[in-house]
């Protein structure tokens, strides 16, 4: 009798292991509230979303209270998407993400050619594309190939204080994320 | 003759529940094998690249923050002081020391699932590099929590237990392979309201 609980609690105890190494490992795939999927409820691609300072629904906002943060995802299976920010803020930094929410591409301000932020996100078709016949608005950009169509870019600037608030939030709201035709 | 249901019932609910359970409290607790320890404070360089290992992928989808890239900055948080301790909101702490190099760094506090704690109102709850008193040699002495104090202070009120969350934004720390020289605060506890 004792033996057979045992037997009984030790095989619940396997199946406790191995349920655990299969939500550990599937988790990623239907978690449903991961990076990607609360940027992707926020709205269509093509356009900055700010976030807002206090905890909300969506999910997103500024953790930090002196880090302003915007989102815009993307879809690059028709066009490149051209990322520009150039309202002058003393620092800002950029990241894409993949659907996977894993990190592709970071860079900050001092990283950039010129003033302000300026990327176009490609695939590597339309990368030997661009290479063939490029595009004279596109020399100063940043050409970030992706072997994702689908993603996210997370746009920061800081607010060391209060009174920087709205340039950090024109920044912000200034900054474009579009599809690049190419001519 | 009933009793093999039961012990089919019990391998069941040890199996679902347990494992459940297990794996739900495992990663809220952790963010996975990949962090880098520098007395109390802890940080995690890969936990939004492709190369994090599967617990800290999970940790990440269940949890949904936007992450820093490399090349932004990195979150040291540390929940513990230097004799560790477990941070209260109803203590007071000096935070005393260097911070890696870095363009801007910015120092708060947040409770257990990373929501800002309430301090007193008006008063200061985060502490920036831009506006900080500072040493000659770059060192920095904070209080934090109780009654306002000079120099740097952020206000913090409360029960719970806490986390301080160190950002540093552009900083070659993340890149660094000997995390042996990076210097981050001393946290010592000085008084606890225990009332």
């Amino acid at each position: 009798m004792t033996r057979s609980i045992l037997l009984s609690i030790a095989i619940g105890l396997v199946g406790a292991a191995l349920l655990h190494i299969v939500i550990v490992l599937s988790l990623p795939g239907w978690a449903g509230r991961d990076a990607f999927s609360r940027v992707a409820a926020l709205g269509e691609t093509g356009q900055f979303y700010e976030l807002a300072n206090e905890a909300n629904p969506t999910g997103l906002a500024n953790e930090d209270p002196h880090i302003r943060s915007a989102v815009c995802r993307f879809d690059l299976s028709a066009n490149p998407v051209r990322v520009i920010a150039r309202v002058p803020v003393p620092l800002w930094t950029l990241s894409v993400f993949d659907t996977a929410s894993d990190e592709v591409y970071s860079m900050t301000d001092r990283s950039a050619i010129g003033s302000g932020a300026d990327i176009t996100l490609v695939t590597p078709a339309q990368m030997l594309q661009l290479r063939r016949n490029m595009p004279e608005a596109l020399e100063q950009s940043v050409l970030v190939e992706l072997s994702d169509m689908e993603g996210f870019v997370v746009l920061r600037a800081v607010v060391p204080e209060a009174s920087s608030e709205r340039t950090a939030r024109t920044f912000l709201s200034e900054a474009i994320c579009l599809p690049l035709v190419i001519g | 003759m009933f009793r093999l249901p039961i012990y089919v019932l019990i391998a069941l609910t040890i199996a679902f529940g347990g494992g459940t359970w297990a794996t739900m409290r495992i990663l809220k607790a952790t963010s996975g094998f990949g962090a880098i320890s520098v007395g109390p404070w802890e940080a995690f360089p890969e936990l939004q690249t492709a190369d994090a290992d599967p617990y800290a992928r999970a940790h990440r989808a269940d949890d949904g923050r936007l992450l820093f890239g490399r090349a932004e900055g990195l979150v040291f948080t540390a929940s513990r002081d230097s004799d560790g301790r477990s941070l209260s909101a109803s203590c007071v702490y000096k935070v005393d020391g260097l911070t890696p190099p870095a363009r801007f760094w910015t120092f708060r506090v947040t409770d257990r699932s990373g929501m800002p704690v309430a301090g007193l109102p008006t008063a200061p709850r985060s502490l920036q590099s831009w506006r900080l008193l500072q040493d000659s040699d770059g060192t920095f002495h904070a209080t934090i929590g109780g009654p306002p104090h000079p120099g740097n202070w952020i206000s913090m009120s409360g029960e719970e237990n806490v986390r301080f969350v160190l950002t540093l934004i552009d900083t070659p720390t993340a890149a660094s392979v000997s995390l042996g020289e990076v210097h981050l605060p001393e946290i010592s506890r000085e008084t606890c309201d225990d009332a």
